[in-house]
């Protein structure tokens, strides 16, 4: 092999400004190659965990519910009932899932209805005795001791205690039988059929339903705590040793038996969870086999329910990691691309570096191939370096800001083949660009080719795309399951649409640039910034095109999450009213620290023979608390409630029924009274469904009298409020929380699109500073020349600056505008699909992402003073000797 | 075309385009170059010298007209048939000594590089002698001066007896004493039996040249 060859790997060393942009190219086709699986492994993961942790950690593993019978059914059978059948299951379970990996010991409990009351003198509110009887394993490790007594006997809440005046060592007489039987009389005395027991309270524990749930309780808080955004009622728990539940029960008392066992989810990922998945299942099937001891225990005695979430939400997580692929991969490979163009501008930059040498060898004989070849061999060791440190930054950056740092053994494989792609991606883009220059360089056609307007091209496939991607112009994101999901359309389209836009601009600067003649350009620095731009239009297009693209995609995917984030939020806050909304058993003064008012709710009223919900608020508060967003259709909520003091006819401002509006009659609790109606379209607290007319609270309370139900609105976090709530002693019937309306679905995939999304815009960002580097440096001969030149003139380093500084920073300001504006047609073609539950009211909400933009444009601003002073910086270190001796 | 002709073109008319227009740079130039013989290329800066030579060196095609390497027709060539004439019979000197050379090859092996592109064997270290480098062999180019620099080049060119060379101005860089060392080169290579031709402005060339041509406005005067 000719020398220039066998020595070319070391003379690819030689040349640090060339080694500096292959490796920033390497790294920046790396980076998104490899990161796709791994961000994809990551997301799947963050899934799983995210729906691990919110979910019950008992519902997560595996779990047997139903009714433990009391009695035999048949006494010619041998059959397990009672405490021996308790006994038994939780033995059987225990073996069970001993087999499960991560699975823990299981926890038996369970539950039935009883009446408490003292012992001893006059009844204390007699209608208020029923509680939940509940035994659980372990329990008095699980709550929060208010008073303890010395000996066993039941373990009673503290608000139910307060109300009965019982403390710890008091006797009580409990009542075992369903809860039905329970319910108050009016009498002290126990119905017929009930068995009493005389117990001692052995302590007072703090009322579950006054604490933030915790996990050892989570499977029953629908008991203690009652269904979001329901008014029925719940009864306090009481809890006692499996002995002294089964000697309080009766055999005709329906007795809930539940065995749980959860899992271990620390550090779990789709690639770990199968095998915990597999052993559930296994308990499931042996559950469900009536040959099996598990299942003549549990299934074919009181017909008992396995249920493991576990496998559903892996199945989540896998959904959601394919629905990530069908947008992630596409993004993935986009930035790529835009890597691989920073590729193709290296290898040019390497001939240019390289042109004497390659003159040399041009002149004799030596062809492109071969020069390629000499081009691969210097840049190859680079290459890999660059692909290399662009796999450990994929994995960093995944781990570090992407959505989980938990990734698995196959999507780690995955990137590592990613780079390896990346590697001869790149070694190829590097090729052709170095072939193509080399050929213009030195086997130059002398006839022009044809220069079709290609850019048409994407965005041809944008419309196309919106069409073929999306049969219902309105479908936007959706769900596949319980998982939300981002059609392929609101990323492919914009992301096509984008790239044609930024390119067809790029034409058009390249085109106009040389042929505008600015009239204003009286002043030098002016005059000689416009000529540079001038005399090298390509340059300058492609600096906009390729600043206009991160800046599009990173205002479109904020302003999509945003919107989405903000869509949702007003669907929940517009059916719950604010962000807690607490149902009140009784008279309450609002906890401090937060914005709060009292809304009294009455639901049964008609206008016309529609049935109204109607809400009676304070004006000078519920603003205050009450959910708004400026963007909602119709007057804000300021000016309605304002309203509603006006004189005359008591004022209404009713939302779900259109067209009704003036003097209209409004039947509550009997009363018909004819109110002054503003009609809107949307208020806030529509609960149910129902229409929903607001009006003044002490209007409200004289129509309605005792019918009401009196709500407490708090703004806030719910995290924050619980506990306040519980401090403040707020007698809380239910609590509805406007996260919990919107909590069911699983929304990361929409979260992690555009989180990738941003993170290939920001790729793109830095793809666009490395371009802007190899712009001024590919310049930099020229710019050295010619400031020896202007320094004789009497233009100063300041004033060549402040040429410089206009000549860049309006080539990045320009594009900055431009992205913006793509960005917004973007958003406005797709912002239709921006509704995850189109059927909800309010429909699409547009947050606009002023936030990022200002950072963005601080971003551009300081990249064209950074590398405008460094250019600076550079020619004023020119030496007019050696600037003599270039010849380029 | 005689039968000691290297080189020569018919009728060769060649343009460039700039942004916004067409520059014709020669319009019907016939020359031909001789074994043995100097021709010198002369003529005001921006008379189509160095385009005519790069027609002539196969490094560009002409818009029209007909090129001969050894009595090849070059015109009729692909790009590769024309990089194999460059490679095999063809030596090409530019301007800017430093350009003409590796920065990391000594002087021997340049000489080796050439003759293995050519596939002609060993280089021949009488060359050097013959332009008063055989002292130079274990030199890189950074060692040299800016005359020796342009002997090397030329001898760079011819290793391996190719059928021409060429030279752009060659002296244009160099001080008198170098390009006298430089001229003296040139007239030594055409009596080894090469077709030299050199663009140049250098009257001691010029006066050393068996032809001249002169270029004005793209054509031949």
């Amino acid at each position: 092999m000719p020398t220039p060859w066998s020595r070319a790997v070391r003379t690819g060393w030689r040349n640090p400004a060339v080694v500096i942009a292959v490796a920033a190219a390497a790294v920046l086709v790396a980076l998104p190659a490899t990161a796709v699986a791994l961000f994809l492994s990551a997301a799947g993961n963050a899934t799983l965990q995210q729906q691990t942790s919110l979910a019950c950690g008992w519902a997560v593993g595996a779990q047997w519910q139903g009714g433990l019978p009391m009695r035999q059914r048949d006494p010619a059978v041998a059959e397990q009932v009672g405490r021996n059948l308790y006994d038994t299951r939780a033995r059987l379970a225990g073996q069970a899932t001993a087999e499960v990996p991560r699975a823990s010991a299981p926890v038996s409990t369970v539950v039935s209805g009883a009446s408490v009351e003292t012992a001893t003198g006059t009844p204390t509110n007699p209608e208020q005795t029923v509680v939940n009887l509940i035994s659980r394993t372990d329990f008095q490790n699980h709550i929060q001791v208010v008073q303890r007594g010395t000996g066993p006997g039941i373990w009673l809440p503290d608000q139910f205690a307060a109300l009965k005046n019982l403390h710890a060592g008091d006797l009580v007489t409990v009542r075992g039988g369903s809860r039905n039987d329970l319910k108050p009389t009016g009498k002290a005395t126990a119905p017929a059929g009930g068995s009493t027991s005389t117990m001692r309270v052995a302590g007072i524990y703090r009322d579950l339903r006054s604490l933030p749930d915790q996990q050892y309780w989570c499977s029953l808080v629908g008991l203690y705590r009652g269904s979001p955004l329901s008014n029925t009622g719940t009864y306090p728990v009481a809890l006692v040793s499996p002995d002294d539940f089964f000697h309080i029960v009766t055999p005709d008392s329906g007795v809930q038996n539940l065995v749980e066992s959860s899992v271990d989810t620390t550090g779990m990922t789709t690639a770990s969870a199968p095998p915990v998945v597999a052993g559930l299942e296994h308990v499931r099937a042996r559950t469900e086999n009536p040959g099996d001891p598990l299942g003549q225990a549990f299934h074919r005695f009181g017909g008992t329910e396995y249920t493991s979430s576990l496998g559903g939400m892996v199945v989540r997580a896998d959904q959601v990691t394919t629905q990530l692929a069908t947008t992630v991969v596409p993004m993935g490979a986009v930035g790529a691309l835009a890597g691989l163009v920073i590729a193709a501008a290296a290898g040019s930059f390497w001939v240019d570096r390289r042109r004497a040498e390659l003159a040399v060898l041009s002149s004799r004989g030596v062809g492109p191939f071969a020069l390629v070849g000499k081009a691969v061999l210097e840049v190859g060791t680079v290459v890999v370096l660059g692909s290399v440190v662009g796999w450990f930054l994929a994995r960093y950056l995944v781990a570090a800001l992407g959505p989980s740092p938990l990734v698995t053994p196959g999507a780690l494989a995955g990137s590592v083949l990613g780079a390896a792609a990346a590697l001869l991606v790149t070694l190829g883009a590097i090729a052709v660009s170095s072939g193509r220059r080399i050929t213009a360089l030195f086997d130059a056609r002398t006839t022009r080719r044809r220069d079709w307007p290609w850019e048409l091209l994407p965005l041809g496939a944008a419309v196309v795309c919106y069409f073929v991607l999306g049969d219902d112009p309105e479908a936007g994101v959706g769900a596949a399951g319980t998982v939300a999901r981002i059609p392929p359309r609101l990323i492919v389209v914009p992301l096509l649409l984008v790239i044609g836009l930024a390119l067809l601009a790029a034409r058009i600067v390249r085109f106009s640039v040389v042929r505008l003649r600015p009239v204003a350009l009286s002043r030098a620095v002016a005059f000689l910034s416009w000529r540079r731009l001038a005399s090298a239009p390509a340059a300058a297009a492609v600096l906009i095109g390729a600043t206009a693209i991160p800046i599009a995609l990173s205002v479109y995917a904020t302003t999509v999450t945003g919107s989405v984030q903000r869509t949702l939020h007003a669907e929940g806050q517009l059916v719950v009213g604010t962000d807690v909304v607490v149902d009140l058993t009784g008279p309450a003064q609002a906890p401090p620290g937060f914005a709060a008012g009292f809304v009294e709710r009455y639901d049964s009223g008609t206008i016309g023979h529609t049935t109204v919900n109607v809400l009676g608020v304070d004006p000078a508060t519920f603003t205050n608390t009450a959910f708004w967003d400026n963007l909602l259709p119709g007057p804000a909520l300021d000016d309605l409630i304002a309203g509603l003091t006006a004189p005359g006819a008591p004022a209404g401002v009713l939302a779900g029924i259109p067209g009704t509006s003036g003097p209209t009659p409004v039947e509550i609790n009997g009363h018909t009274v004819e109110f002054s109606v503003t009609s809107v379209p949307q208020l806030p607290g529509k609960s149910a469904g129902f229409p929903l007319m607001i009006v003044r609270r002490d209007v409200l309370t004289q129509l309605a009298g005792e019918n009401l139900h009196h709500e407490l609105w708090l703004r806030g976090d719910p995290a924050r409020i619980v506990p306040a709530l519980s401090a403040a002693h707020v007698p809380v019937g239910t609590l509805s929380q406007a996260q919990d309306v919107t909590a069911n679905g699983v929304y990361a995939a929409i979260t992690y699109t555009f989180l990738f999304l941003t993170a290939v815009s920001v790729l793109a960002g830095a793809i666009v500073l490395v371009g802007l580097l190899l712009y001024l440096n590919s310049r930099a001969r020229a710019r050295r020349s010619a400031y020896l030149l202007l320094r004789r003139m009497d233009i100063g380093p300041r004033a060549h600056w402040r040429a410089l500084l206009y000549e860049v920073g309006g080539l990045l300001a320009t594009g900055f505008v431009a992205g913006l504006g793509f960005a917004a047609i973007a958003v406005a073609i797709t912002s239709a699909g921006y509704d995850l539950d189109p059927a909800a009211a309010p429909g699409t909400l547009i947050a606009a992402p002023w936030s990022l933009t200002a950072r963005l444009a601080a971003a551009t601003l300081l990249a064209a003073v950074l590398a405008t002073l460094a250019a600076q910086r550079a020619v004023s270190r020119a030496r007019p000797s050696e600037v003599l001796r270039d010849t380029n | 075309m005689t039968r000691t002709d290297a080189l020569r073109c018919e009728d060769v008319y060649q343009t460039y385009r700039t942004a916004t227009h067409d520059v014709v740079a020669l319009q019907e130039v016939s020359v031909s170059a001789a074994r043995g013989r100097v021709t010198a290329l002369v003529g005001p800066s921006g008379s189509g010298k160095s385009t005519l030579l790069r027609i002539l060196a196969c490094l560009e095609r002409p818009v029209r007209g007909r090129v001969e390497v050894d009595g090849v027709d070059a015109t009729a060539l692909s790009a590769r048939g024309r990089r194999g004439l460059r490679r095999k019979r063809l030596g090409y000197v530019f301007q800017n000594p430093v350009d003409n050379l590796l920065g990391y090859l000594t002087v021997d092996e340049h000489l080796e590089l050439a003759t293995r592109l050519r596939g002609t064997g060993t280089p021949s270290s009488e060359l050097l002698t013959t332009l008063g480098l055989g002292h130079r062999g274990d030199s890189r180019p950074s060692g040299l001066s800016g005359g020796e620099q342009q002997r090397v080049a030329l001898a760079f060119a011819a290793a391996g007896d190719p059928a021409a060379l060429l030279a752009d101005e060659p002296t244009a860089q160099l001080d008198r004493a170098s390009a006298h060392l430089v001229g003296d080169a040139v007239r030594r290579l055409a009596v080894l039996g090469h077709a030299v031709v050199v663009a140049t402005h250098d009257p001691e060339l010029v006066t050393a040249a068996d032809d001249v041509i002169e270029l004005v406005d793209g054509r031949i005067r």
